[in-house]
């Protein structure tokens, strides 16, 4: 087995912190071995090389760019407890503004509505307003679906107005042609 | 001149002039060990600036018992080790090396002796990229700022056999390595020549 040329007492004896003692035996220890001897030599070098690097400066704005952060940190510290009060208040208003329907209409909120004075009777003309506006559109989602079944089902109806589209568009390509034929004479 | 505790003082009551002045005194300190750490200089400026951002937000946890330049560093130290360790590794060759710091280049010294230190710095740096973050902390915190075993163990969160484990360890790998990659020589030229 070969034994490690490294040797934690030479770590130790870069920082001082061997007594006299070890360091003789250290160096009795490197005495014996070149492979040791040469593993203390690079970790010395390596030792003056780190020991005698310079320190790294920072940019010269580097003090106002922290400082910039620290009060866009702040900023946003001040206006926290607003934003979160806020976004309570947006919560709040969005699960009543659910709830309270599902409350109306599925657990019968609404009968109780319906019995407080006035309230009731203005929740009743609005419901019998929303009624009448609702058989207005079926009657006339019905009736424009009839006309249309009719249009396309009876032939004589539909000959009818495909000759009325035709004789339309015509009347209204003559008309056009009359307007703009003066336009290109002078032009 | 205010103490830096008295500075944190006046900080934690809202005082931003008394935190700047904390930002004057350390950003050297706290700039070079990201630099360090991290080996390239928009990334440590960036960390550093997270660093003190993030002393600023947890003001109110400084122990005033303590060194506030010890807890700064720790902080930053901390985050660059979270860094490194977040970061795709990407092992930068020694045959290239990232252009050094401006701060780092002499302006004063003729081309030649900047030329050398530039490349004693591209091997410093080289090396130190090489190292796992912890064992990074470590050579960092002892060279540049000098600190003890306990110093950085206290920095570190660990125990000072630890950190003494991880200077050996961290020396025997920096010391492997300038021996695989033939930088011995050139490691001896450089130091001889400055």
């Amino acid at each position: 087995m070969t034994q490690q040329p490294f040797d934690e007492r030479m770590s130790l004896a870069l920082d001082g912190l061997l007594s006299e003692d070890e360091c003789r035996s250290l160096n009795h220890s490197l005495s014996q071995s070149p492979e040791a001897t040469d593993a203390w030599e690079r970790m010395r070098v390596i030792d003056r090389m780190l020991d005698t690097a310079p320190e790294a400066s920072p940019p010269f704005d580097f003090a106002r760019r922290v400082m910039a952060r620290i009060e866009a940190f702040d900023t946003r510290r001040r206006w926290r407890p607003w934003i979160i009060s806020l976004l309570v208040l947006v919560t709040t208003a969005a699960v009543i503004s659910i709830m309270l329907p599902i409350g109306l209409l599925v657990l019968g909120g609404y009968r109780w509505l319906l019995s407080v004075p006035m309230l009731g009777d203005l929740i009743s003309m609005a419901l019998d307003a929303l009624g009448q506006a609702q058989a207005a559109v079926l009657w006339l989602g019905e009736s424009v679906l009839r006309w249309i079944t009719f249009v396309t089902t009876d032939p004589v109806a539909l000959t009818t107005v495909v000759s009325a589209l035709v004789v339309a568009s015509i009347w209204i390509g003559l008309r056009e042609a009359f307007r703009l034929a003066p336009l290109s004479v002078d032009g | 001149m205010d103490t830096d505790q008295e500075l944190v003082v006046l900080a934690l009551r809202g005082d931003q002039e008394a935190f700047a002045e904390l930002v004057e005194r350390y950003q050297r300190a706290v700039f070079n060990l990201t630099y360090r750490m991290l080996g390239e200089a928009g990334e440590a400026e960036d960390a550093a600036q997270e660093a003190f951002l993030r002393a600023y937000q947890h003001l109110d946890r400084y122990d005033h018992a303590r060194s506030f330049k010890t807890w700064l560093l720790s902080i930053a130290s901390n985050y660059c080790i979270d860094r490194i360790r977040k970061r795709r590794l990407i092992w930068l060759s020694l045959d290239e090396p990232l252009p050094p710091h401006p701060a780092l280049m002499s302006q004063e010294a003729g081309p030649e002796r900047r030329a050398i230190e530039d490349e004693r710095h591209a091997l410093i740096q080289g090396l130190l990229d090489r190292l796992a973050p912890e064992y990074r902390a470590a050579v960092v915190l002892r060279y540049w700022y000098d600190m003890s075993y306990v110093e950085i163990a206290d920095m570190l969160d660990t125990t000072e056999s630890a950190i003494k484990s991880r200077l050996f360890r961290a020396r025997q790998a920096l010391a492997e390595q300038i021996r695989s990659e033939g930088l011995f020589e050139m490691a001896m030229s450089i130091e001889g020549a400055l």
